[in-house]
């Protein structure tokens, strides 16, 4: 069914039509929220945050952007609420112990994955943001400007500067 | 040149930083970048290093199961809203006629003894008053979230395991609640 119909049925109270909409972007949502959070539980309930939040602001959802977008708008700002609220703690690695069966490439790759995620939960939660929704999501940075209500050429120096956070933290693998 | 040195601009001026957002946004390299020795082997680091940057944005993530019948439980019933937030109390297992509830604070307690009763693991100094304790992801399900401090030279997995299952014993001895998540961050090592 097209999108916008769907919203348009949301927005007037369908429950059905929205569970339609959650189901076309939970993934989507769940992932950024992982992603920022770095945390499966949290993640999980910020992404049902972010779904719950968007049911009740749908009346004034006047869809200029796509339900898509907005979403990532909204899980992101939920994201960086919890960010600033926390402590900020490292979890700790226990899939790496986990590794004993890889072959000597995956278990480098998964490695270095782990020292990426290491380096990402190192940035502060603005420059985290914007780099996940651009490295990771592949937004645009118009999008990501829109996503989170910055200004284009602060986004672009958000994710420069994260960009250099995480190859200062990926030394030495060349 | 090595990429630590990413602060840092190569001999021929150009910025390391700039290269890596060539490389990063997947944009064509100038005419300088092709021609230019330094450059182009700093490229050649670069790309190898942005490699697992690519590998985490294509590793597969999966959506908890029930996420979709959760989120729609949420909005349909107004009493699950803001589950996730703190809570004075939580409702124990049914034993007959009406309800009982605990309050947070004595979940809180039987933690800190349960923390207690694992070897060598303290409290961490920040929840000195107290455990965290809150409520969610599901209206159901009981997140403890506890800081611990261990003993230099232990196995911080090995203790963050005991803790976990220290407090989950703790709590389905007494309260006889089941769906019990502990996240146990180790805030200190003490000597």
């Amino acid at each position: 069914m097209d999108e916008a119909w769907l919203v348009r049925l949301a927005q007037r109270g369908d429950l059905d039509a929205f569970e339609a909409l959650v189901r076309r972007h939970r993934q989507q949502v769940y992932r950024v929220a992982l992603r920022v959070l770095g945390d499966p539980i949290e993640a999980e309930d910020a992404a049902q945050d972010a779904f719950v939040q968007a049911w009740r602001a749908l009346p004034r959802f006047r869809g200029d952007a796509a339900f898509g977008t907005w979403m990532y708008r909204v899980v992101t700002n939920g994201c960086l609420n919890r960010l600033r609220d926390r402590r900020r703690t490292d979890p700790l690695p226990d899939v790496l112990r986990a590794a004993g069966t890889d072959t000597a490439d995956s278990a480098i790759a998964r490695v270095q994955i782990a020292d990426v995620k290491r380096a990402v939960a190192n940035l502060t939660p603005e420059q985290r943001a914007a780099w996940v929704l651009r490295e990771l999501e592949g937004l645009t940075y118009e999008q990501i400007a829109d996503a989170l209500d910055l200004s284009l050429s602060a986004v672009k120096a958000r994710i420069h500067r994260a960009r250099q956070e995480i190859l200062h933290e990926l030394r030495g693998w060349a | 040149m090595g990429v630590s040195a990413y602060g840092e601009r190569l001999a021929c001026g150009t910025a390391v930083a700039d290269l890596l957002d060539h490389v990063a946004d997947d944009r064509p390299v100038e005419a300088h970048h092709r021609d230019c020795v330094d450059c182009r082997a700093t490229l050649a680091e670069l790309v190898q290093v942005w490699t697992a940057v690519h590998r985490l944005a294509g590793e597969p993530v999966a959506v908890p199961p029930g996420f979709t019948s959760k989120v729609r439980r949420r909005i349909a019933n107004p009493l699950a809203r803001g589950v996730a937030r703190p809570r004075a109390w939580v409702p124990l297992p049914a034993t007959g006629p009406g309800v009982t509830h605990l309050d947070v604070t004595a979940i809180a307690r039987m933690v800190e003894l349960a923390v207690a009763s694992v070897p060598g693991v303290a409290m961490g100094s920040a929840t000195a008053a107290g455990a965290r304790v809150r409520v969610g992801p599901a209206p159901d399900r009981l997140t403890v979230s506890v800081e611990i401090q261990v003993p230099y030279g232990d196995d911080l997995i090995a203790a963050a395991h005991a803790v976990r299952l220290a407090v989950i014993v703790q709590l389905l001895a007494v309260a006889g609640l089941e769906d019990v998540s502990v996240d146990v961050a180790v805030t200190g090592i003490v000597e």
